[in-house]
């Protein structure tokens, strides 16, 4: 049952554990939770390739991703009821009316409630998400992954899986 | 420098590549797979949505212009996994790209061909959930009415009828007699008999020819006159009530006997009520026969109907112009801004789909079928010709949806000179069918706040039948044969939850009327004979109480000549010796005054004689 939570907590632990920077990780974080509470759409090939481009960890990326896309299951109602508010408001609809009319922001799918509703939750968690990252990351390090090594639980080979190929791939880089 | 050196720090240009590579191998993945995915897709969908295997032969994406091309879709009839409830030969859409990225489906053109009904499978298909078949229980209404058709014979029928009105009216009027019987015989004791009666003409003639000369004798024959009459006159008492319980007798027995004779009648409209062979059982017969009918295309109308109704009520409910997603269950949609040419959020430009029934052949079109016809100006036009048909000369189907103001749906169907054969009227266990037939049909309804228009079918050359094999029904089978021609009429009310259908024809007058007069020879000559039977009955019955009035009538009309003779012998004679004697004594008297009267002038003359004389000396 807690099987889909272990597999994220597990890569966000073993990239603590990593000798990976603070704010990497925490900015990887935080940008994979932005990939998990919204929609799968053509924003989310951009948050891919900001994770790709900027240094910032990939491990913790995906983590935040997995984490935040099982969080957003309950969020979405929530989601949804932001971004209906949002579109419909009287006094946003000239605004929202001036967007509508280029047919490259409708690709952008803005004025869809729940997208709209996500981007705007996944912002205005973004920064708090990743300071709370930054922040719990020292005391994991000392506490925690202590223990989790003494118990081998962060040994893993990693070239042997498809994902440690990649990574030892991309380190050359 | 050093903001230089940290913002170049910031990226990892490299990045790039393996960015690129994983995107473009999902591009170049999605674009080499889109067929396969694109099959996997409406397999999985459609057989969830149909509830039954649903195999599609093949799916080719096109890129441009966008567009999907289905071959060979086979959907299994949950009902029937060995057959397809539909299969297609071929569906080719095209569609805006561009406005289905931006969250609307815009059909540019549909193309459904060779849509078949209720093919044969390969193999049978899978059924996940199997639609509840309605069950039909016990007999039906027309079943137990035909049960009762065939014609017992007439000692039968009566024996099946239970106790009959004839035979406990008979028993009554035999109380009757019984009762009329002891009363005549209580008050017939007190009757006097032959020799008290001649006894009082004897005394009448002695007291006639006594000689009535003086006062005592006048008062000796009046007295005597007195007691006779008073005797007579007690007799004659007990003769009057003797005969008015004779007549009162009399009376309870007609009345009786009038009821006996009714009772055959009642036993026989009784019995021709439980056969159905009266005039209001023959039209209730020939109603349910043929009832049955459309009450079974009603029913199953009305199971198509639940079945469409939730798509009818999605597509009448005038929704927000918003296009759903089912993305985790929430029910987000896209907000519709007003914009330079706005396009609603579902359009199907034009779809053309051709079909193959078992009856024929049929072409269709649907225009501009929108989720919002304001913003297209147009109403959604819907059309099907035939354009082979086996047992038609022709048939089509238009429909306009208007929903730019308000809701307004006009629906006509026409079918010429279709020749009807082989329907079967009623339940299986009841093979009544209309054997061939030639029908024009039209259709004619509006849908605006509910369901108003109708439709006429007239129906020509038609020929009713039943196998021969089938034992019951000879005389409906008749009755049925003689009808060539009725009408249908429906009449459409209420609204798309609960439409109401009014079913009007003459088919049941016109059978009722053939049905009685095929049966009516037949049912006069059984009636004849339950009567004759009943009849015989009755009069073995009523022959004690008929013989008891008739003996009733003898005493009455006997007793009626002693009183009468009483009357004139007795009576009148005693009545002429009462006067006879007053009449002789009123007599006396004045002969007795008329001789005191001259012994008083003699005295008086002699006293004067006698006092003359002594005045002369």
């Amino acid at each position: 049952m807690l099987g889909p939570f272990l597999g994220p907590v597990a890569k966000l632990l073993k990239a603590i554990a990593s000798e990976a920077g603070p704010w990497q990780i925490a900015w990887g974080f935080a940008l994979g939770m932005l990939l998990g509470v919204t929609p799968f759409w053509l924003h989310s090939v951009v948050i891919l390739l900001l994770l790709m481009v900027l240094r910032v960890n990939f491990a913790s990326a995906l983590a935040g991703w997995a984490l935040f896309g099982l969080f957003a299951l309950g969020l979405d109602y929530g989601s949804h009821a932001v971004g209906e508010w949002w579109l419909t408001h009287p006094a946003w609809q000239d605004t929202w009316t001036a967007l509508y009319q280029s047919r490259a922001l409708q690709l952008w799918h803005f004025h869809n409630t729940l997208m709209l509703g996500s981007w705007v939750i996944g912002l205005l968690l973004l920064v708090p998400v990743a300071y709370l990252a930054y922040w719990s990351i020292p005391p994991l390090r000392l506490h925690v992954v202590p223990v989790l090594q003494k118990y081998h639980l962060l040994r893993a080979n990693k070239a042997n899986s498809w994902y440690g190929r990649f990574v030892n791939v991309w380190r050359r880089f | 420098m050093a903001g230089i050196t940290s913002f170049t720090r910031l990226f990892r240009w490299g990045g790039l590549i393996p960015f690129v590579a994983v995107v473009g191998g999902l591009w170049i993945g999605g674009y080499l797979f889109a067929d396969v995915i694109a099959r996997s897709l409406l397999q999985s969908n459609l057989t969830r949505i149909q509830g039954a295997q649903v195999d599609v032969g093949n799916a080719d994406v096109a890129w441009q212009p966008f567009g999907l091309v289905v071959d060979d879709i086979q959907m299994t009839d949950p009902n029937r996994p060995s057959h397809n409830a539909v299969q297609v030969g071929q569906v080719a859409m095209q569609l805006d790209l561009w406005a289905l990225l931006t969250g609307k489906v815009l059909v540019e053109s549909l193309a459904v061909d060779e849509l078949r009904f209720d093919t044969e499978r390969a193999s049978p298909g899978r059924v996940i959930t199997r639609a509840p078949k309605p069950q039909r229980e016990g007999p039906t209404a027309a079943q137990r009415a035909m049960d009762t058709v065939d014609l017992p014979s007439p000692r039968d029928a009566l024996e099946r009828h239970g106790p009959l009105e004839t035979e406990a009216r008979a028993a009554a009027a035999t109380a009757t007699r019984e009762r009329v019987v002891g009363n005549v015989s209580e008050r017939g004791e007190n009757l006097p008999d032959d020799q008290t009666l001649a006894s009082y003409r004897q005394r009448v003639e002695q007291l006639q020819n006594r000689n009535l000369n003086s006062l005592d004798a006048i008062q000796q024959v009046r007295a005597e006159v007195s007691e006779l009459t008073a005797a007579v006159a007690t007799d004659r008492l007990a003769m009057e009530q003797f005969l008015n319980s004779v007549e009162s007798g009399q009376r309870d027995i007609r009345s009786a006997l009038n009821e006996l004779l009714a009772g055959p009648g009642e036993d026989i409209a009784a019995i021709l009520n439980t056969y159905n062979l009266t005039p209001d059982g023959q039209i209730a017969l020939a109603g349910l026969l043929l009832g049955e009918q459309w009450a079974q295309w009603i029913e199953q109308g009305q199971q198509w109907y639940a079945t469409a109704l939730p798509w009818i009520e999605r597509l009448l409910e005038r929704r927000r112009d918003s296009q759903q997603t089912e993305r985790r269950g929430v029910d987000s949609y896209f907000v519709l801004f007003p914009e330079e040419n706005p396009v609603p959020r579902f359009w199907l430009r034009e779809a053309r789909i051709s079909a193959h029934t078992d009856g024929g052949d049929w072409g269709g079109r649907i225009v501009d079928l929108s989720s919002n016809p304001v913003l297209i100006d147009r109403p959604a036009v819907m059309e099907a010709r035939s354009t082979r048909l086996d047992a038609a000369e022709a048939a089509q189907l238009d429909m306009i949806w208007d929903r730019r103001q308000g809701n307004q749906l006009d629906v006509q169907f026409n079918i010429d000179r279709w020749r009807v054969s082989g329907w079967q009227l009623d339940h299986d266990e009841l093979p009544v069918g209309l054997r061939s037939a030639q029908t024009d049909m039209s259709l004619d309804a509006s849908w605006q706040n509910g369901w108003t228009g109708g439709m006429n079918w007239q129906f020509g050359q038609t020929r009713f039948g039943m196998p021969a094999e089938w034992r019951s029904g000879n005389l409906l089978r008749q009755a049925l044969e003689s009808v060539n021609q009725f009408d249908v009429r429906a009449d459409f009310s209420g609204n798309a939850v609960f439409p109401r259908t009014r079913w009007s024809s003459d088919l049941d007058d016109r059978v009722a009327s053939a049905v009685r007069a095929a049966v009516g020879a037949q049912v006069a000559e059984w009636e004849g004979q339950l009567r004759a039977e009943l009849d015989d009955r009755r009069r073995e019955l009523e022959a004690p109480v008929r013989a008891e009035l008739e003996r009733l009538d003898a005493q009455r009309v006997e007793w009626e000549r002693k009183r009468d003779a009483l009357d004139n012998d007795v009576r009148a004679a005693l009545a002429s010796l009462e006067q006879r004697a007053v009449d002789e004594r009123r007599a006396v008297e004045q002969r007795l005054d008329q001789e005191r009267r001259e012994a008083e002038r003699r005295a008086r003359q002699e006293i004067e004689n006698r006092a003359r004389d002594a005045l002369r000396f």
